[in-house]
Formats: structure tokens, sequence, C-alpha cells
């Protein structure tokens, strides 16, 4: 079984809606993925995403994944 | 899906769920085969130990020379209208174990039936999984004492006394072995539960 993980990365997904003009529904629609997956997303607690789901959100948010995501430096 | 296609690619829970239904289906007649004659019949075959049979005990009859009828063994009997606690232990002598294989074979059909619908690794298959291991091994332990102890007194219900039944403790190795499988069994689904979880946590 593989270990808890406590991650470091911090979603960005609140600053590119309002860059975008976009409602988290609305992305959650066009990326086809649930509204409480989009949610567990933003607020940080989702565990793993996968690539395809990467691709559309970069694609919706024309962004790429370091504008979404970034990794804080160690305490 | 056509015959040959299920031949080529069988869906194996499937043909578990055919096979459990029709064994159930076997079992069922059986035991009604198995009761009716005891209830509604003149007379019933009880197992006694040889020597409680005079003249029977190293006898050889029509068997070879140096062929005789084992001393330490059993032998059956056939009772004439017998009384209701003969025929209350004939029932035990039996019964336990039928229900206890019908009980668990109706529970995995369940098990089965769940698990070709929905998702198999819910935590409800689980604990169904493990309702059917300790209905195997503790089912299985108190039907075997049942049957043993209602074997002996039928014994010394149609003799003078002479207690006598073998001591047979394979079913005792089988259920242990079948509750720990199935324990074994829910805890691979478990884990199973545990990495769809997982899964599902993955956006």
């Amino acid at each position: 079984m593989p270990p808890e993980d406590n991650h470091r990365v911090d979603v960005h997904l609140d600053k590119l809606l309002t860059k975008r003009g976009l409602t988290l529904t609305e992305l959650a629609d066009r990326v086809g993925i649930t509204l409480a997956n989009l949610s567990v997303l933003k607020n940080g607690r989702a565990r793993a995403i996968r690539f395809s789901t990467l691709t559309a959100l970069c694609h919706e948010l024309e962004c790429q994944p370091g504008d979404l995501f970034t990794v804080r430096p160690p305490t | 899906m056509g015959f040959i296609e299920r031949l080529r690619k069988p869906d194996w829970l499937q043909e578990m769920q055919t096979t459990l239904t029709f064994v159930l289906v076997v079992i069922a007649v059986l035991g009604g085969l198995t009761v009716i004659p005891l209830v509604t019949g003149d007379s019933l075959v009880a197992q006694v130990p040889t020597r409680a049979v005079a003249g029977v005990a190293g006898a050889s009859g029509d068997l070879r020379p140096g062929v005789v009828i084992d001393p330490h063994g059993t032998v059956d009997v056939l009772v004439r209208n017998p009384d209701a606690g003969q025929v209350v232990d004939k029932a035990l002598i039996s019964m336990p174990t039928y229900l206890v294989t019908v009980t668990v074979l109706v529970l995995l059909l369940g098990v089965l039936r769940r698990a070709r619908r929905d998702n198999p690794f819910l935590p409800a298959t689980v604990r169904r999984l493990r309702v059917i291991a300790v209905v195997v091994l503790v089912g299985g332990q108190l039907a075997f004492t049942i049957e043993t102890v209602a074997a002996m007194d039928l014994s010394a219900r149609v003799t003078n006394k002479h207690m006598g039944t073998i001591f047979d403790v394979t079913p005792v190795g089988i259920w242990l072995l079948l509750g720990f499988g199935f324990f074994a069994i829910a805890e691979v689904v478990n884990r199973g539960r545990a990495m769809r979880a997982e899964l599902d946590s993955v956006i």
C-alpha cells in the first residue's frame, strides 16, 4: 500500500478562472469532469491528476502546467 | 454474447453464478429426498460398531480368504419403526452440514450477483465475504460437533450402549481451510477496494 502523500503543490485554478472569465461549473463542463472533482483539485485535496485532464484544463485555460501548479519549497 | 463467443471469452463470474444456482437446485432436491423418507418412512439406516453385532466382527462370509470385517470398524444396520429420538438423531447426522452449505452458497450467490451488477470492490462486498467466512468457520465446526454427537447417540440408541462412530476429523480441517480461504479472499477484495478508492481520487 502506498504511503500517505502530503504534497506541497499549490493549485492556481481560481486565478486562472478569473483571468479567463470562467466559472468552476463552466470549466468542469468543458473539461468533462465533475464539479466535485474540480473542487477537489481547486482545494488541493486531489492526490493525482491524469495527463488527459491536465491537457484539457490547460487547453481551456490557455495556460501551461506551470501556470496551474507550483510546488512550495519544504519548510 | 453468442455461444461460441462465450466459449472463447468466458465471463467467469457468470459461469460461477450459473453453476452455483444449479448446485443449489440439486442440493435442494437431494435435501428433500433425504428428509421426506425420514419423516414418512418406517425405517432408517444407522451406523454401529461391528463389535455390537454378534458374529460380524472378524467374519469373512463371501469375502476372499484373508479378508474379514474390520473388528474396529462400523456396519450399517436397518432400524425398523424408529422412535422419535432415533429419527431426530438421523436428521441431525446430515442436516447441519446441509444447512451450512446451503447458507454459504446462497450468500456467495448474492455476492456474485452484486459483483456482476456493480463495482465489486465495495466495502459491502468485503463485509459479505467476511460474513461467509464466519459462517463457514463457526457453522462448520458446529455442524461437525452436532453430527458427531448425533451419530454417537443414534448408535447408543440402537445398540446395547455401544457408542460407536468413526471419529473422522477431516471435516474440521476442511471447514477451517474454507473459512480461512474466504477470509483471505475478503482481504484480497479489500485491497482492491483500497486501490480503487485511490484511483477514484485521481482527477
